[in-house]
């Protein structure tokens, strides 16, 4: 008979998880204990191994979705076998109520995966940092589950403490609680692929590459008027972000030596350019990219944007195309301005500050109070000079300004 | 880890277990003019493992009293006059005729107090002995202690040391309820330290015999030496064992337990008597609802095997938990 493969709840109070990756096709057969997906919750990356030998008859998600926790991804079962009757009776409705009636669901799982044998010693550590215990495979009598077990996860993977998630958010400081005696000693956490990547990259930045920085205020209060007009009548919701990337495309394109990758002696100027957006998880940092945005119009900016830093969000970077100048905005944050580092091989970055509000002179006698950001600019000394930087800057700042939304 | 040691003598000596029994009676004796023992074989004799030998020549036969092989009637004696304020302290020869006595213990002595509304007491020490050695077979090995555990108004007590013996045996005779102080054939002639002071060890205190951090092994009584001997082997396997004696089984030192069980996540209980309806069981249940979130594994269990002890040497050792049974049973559970 066929059996559904059920997303489990890789982590406290998540509903969905994204599946990375397949490591088996339709029609493989699978031997109970085989890996046959990778799922990503927003903290960490989990094999999901089969409970079951049979066949996978049927993938109900692709790579990169997201599947409800509880529910189907897959079916397995002999070969040739039918799954209509199991497709039929997974509606949504009932899903819906499973994720939030726990207890009743799970008498509907099969047996292994209703039941994760673990010592109650485990499952107070689960408990305390908030670790997911259907992640883990046990090392005790019987393949049970037991603290060592629970303290290897927790050593070896970038799982902070409840206490941590509530201090921080985007950064993480690993503060040792106290309730936990065993582990009252510093915890060393070994970078996960994602922060060991960002590492490197930066470390290459800084230690290769001669930055020079040029910081300018731009006055944003006719811009906000105009984009909150425009929203009002267009009933959309144009972002800051979003008109920072039109400005700066439209700048680019009469800078080109800044729409760069620099690399070997030599400057390659870009012919389209794509903006990439840092945006970072708790794992470490991505930029997503929003390809040829000098083709597109600010509704489609607008849109792709939201996608692909959402999707960012998550772990996930679909667009191929390499950035060829990259955008971090800290506008949501109280920052003034921040010096950004500069994303190899790319000539230059922009960083954004927030927006604050300041008393600005008008001609000689008076003053006012307006929106102000600053933007500051990192560029590859190699390839470009300050005179250059300056007049981009110049323009971007007047071309921020005096924004017209169509 | 012995108790403080009262008193100013603190001269180090090692003496028999049966010799710190002794000596805890004789000086409870010279303390006390209340204090009297009787039993089968005790005074001209000294008693059949010499717990009370040279007493008679020191305190005559009206405080040192051989008795008939009448166990029920002079446990009976020994009721009454502690109701009238002596403290007797009865000997039955082995723990198997002590069911001979339980009328008088079960109904007299451990109810009294309750039904006389708290204004009497029966300070009465019933020293037996127990557990399986040397080829006594199934009438003359048994471990009995769950029986007294069972019953409310009745403190147990089963040293496994010289030192405990005789601060135990102190604090029993001192004690104004009916008290059954259970020693063992094989330990009386085990030496250790033991003071010559004055010094008591109260009821209802355990005692960490071997401290460590991986496993806590709970034992009383022979299962206590075998325990840490058990305990030394794992050491060489990397596993290191608490060892646990509660000394006294009524009233128990949950809480001296219970801080090993948080520490170590794991507990092995060796008990000689057989498993079912033991004091093994109870402690593990205490264990598991007081000290839940705290187990890494379940509370294993190795105890006597479900049958009267066979008198072939071979098959008695069978009976009961050896040092190999303990190792494997912390091993299995690590």
């Amino acid at each position: 008979m066929s059996e559904p493969i059920i997303m489990p709840q890789v982590g406290q109070d998540i509903e969905k998880a994204v599946i990375l990756e397949w490591r088996v096709c339709e029609n493989d057969h699978v031997s109970k204990g085989d890996i046959l997906f990778v799922v990503e919750s927003d903290k960490a990356i989990f094999e999901i191994e089969a409970e079951t030998s049979g066949v996978i008859l049927k993938i109900l998600f692709e790579e990169g979705e997201e599947a409800k926790v509880f529910e189907p991804v897959a079916y397995i079962g002999e070969p040739g076998e039918s799954i209509e009757k199991m497709e039929a009776s997974g509606d949504s409705s009932k899903t819906e109520q499973s994720i939030v009636h726990r207890q009743t669901v799970t008498t509907d799982l099969p047996l292994e995966l209703s039941k994760t044998h673990a010592s109650p010693s485990a499952r107070r550590i689960a408990r305390e940092y908030d670790v997911d215990l259907s992640g883990i495979s046990g090392t005790g009598p019987n393949g049970r589950i037991c603290k060592r077990d629970v303290l290897n996860m927790i050593d070896h993977r970038d799982i902070p403490s409840p206490s941590e998630l509530q201090n921080t958010s985007a950064m993480k400081t690993h503060s040792v609680p106290v309730t936990i005696k065993e582990i009252s000693k510093d915890i060393e956490i070994q970078f996960s692929k994602m922060r060991k990547a960002t590492a490197e990259r930066l470390t290459l930045s800084k230690q290769t590459i001669p930055h020079f920085y040029h910081a300018i205020d731009v006055d944003m209060t006719a811009t906000l008027d105009h984009r909150k007009e425009y929203n009002k009548s267009a009933n959309s919701r144009i972002s800051v972000n979003d008109i920072l990337v039109m400005a700066v495309a439209t700048t680019l394109n009469r800078f080109p030596l800044l729409n760069a990758h620099v690399f070997d002696n030599k400057i390659s100027i870009k012919k389209a350019v794509n903006i990439g957006i840092a945006v970072s998880n708790d794992e470490g940092l991505l930029v997503p990219v929003i390809p040829d945005v000098a083709a597109l119009g600010i509704r489609e900016i607008s849109l792709l944007s939201h996608e692909i830093i959402q999707n960012a969000r998550q772990g996930i970077l679909k667009t191929k195309s390499p950035a060829s100048f990259t955008i971090s905005n800290m506008s949501m944050y109280q920052i003034n301005y921040f010096i950004p580092i500069i994303n190899p091989p790319e000539c230059a970055i922009l960083g954004v500050g927030g927006l604050q509000k300041r008393v600005i002179p008008i001609g000689k006698t008076q003053t006012a109070v307006r929106d102000i950001i600053t933007l500051t600019l990192a560029c590859d000394h190699r390839a470009v000079d300050g005179d250059y930087a300056a007049r981009f800057l110049k323009s971007l700042k007047r071309n921020i300004e005096h924004f017209a939304l169509k | 880890m012995n108790q403080a040691v009262t008193g100013k003598n603190q001269q180090k000596r090692n003496i028999m277990y049966r010799e710190a029994l002794n000596e805890a009676l004789r000086e409870e004796m010279r303390r006390d003019p209340s204090v009297f023992v009787m039993g089968v074989g005790i005074a001209e004799r000294g008693g059949s493992y010499k717990v009370t030998a040279g007493l008679l020549e020191e305190f005559g036969g009206k405080r040192v009293i051989d008795t008939p092989i009448a166990e029920a009637s002079f446990t009976g004696l020994g009721v009454g006059a502690a109701i009238t304020g002596m403290r007797p302290v009865v000997e039955i020869l082995f723990i198997d005729f002590t069911l001979l006595t339980l009328d008088q213990v079960i109904n007299q002595a451990a109810k009294y107090k309750f039904m006389t509304g708290d204004t009497r007491s029966v300070p009465l020490v019933l020293r037996t002995q127990g557990g399986v050695g040397n080829g006594l077979a199934a009438q003359h090995s048994q471990s009995l202690e769950a029986l007294f555990y069972h019953i409310p108004g009745l403190k147990l007590v089963m040293p496994s040391t010289p030192y405990d013996a005789k601060g135990l045996l102190k604090s029993a005779i001192r004690c104004d309820d009916p008290v059954i102080f259970i020693e063992h054939k094989l330990l009386y002639m085990n030496e250790g330290e033991v003071p010559e002071d004055d010094y008591c060890i109260e009821l209802g205190k355990g005692d960490i015999k071997r401290s460590g951090k991986d496993v806590t092994l709970i034992a009383w009584s022979n299962m206590v030496p075998r325990s840490l001997s058990a305990a030394q082997k794992l050491a060489e396997d990397g596993i290191d064992v608490e060892v646990i004696d509660p000394r006294t089984l009524v009233p128990l030192d949950k809480e001296l337990i219970l801080e090993s069980v948080r520490k170590t996540e794991h507990v092995v209980i060796v008990q000689e008597a057989v498993r079912r309806g033991g004091i093994a069981s109870d402690i593990a249940s205490i264990i598991q609802a007081e000290a839940f979130d705290y187990l890494d594994a379940p509370i294993e269990i190795i105890a006597g095997m479900n049958t009267p002890i066979p008198f072939n040497l071979i098959l008695e050792s069978a009976c009961i938990p050896q040092e190999t049974d303990i190792v494997e049973s912390v091993k299995k559970c690590m």
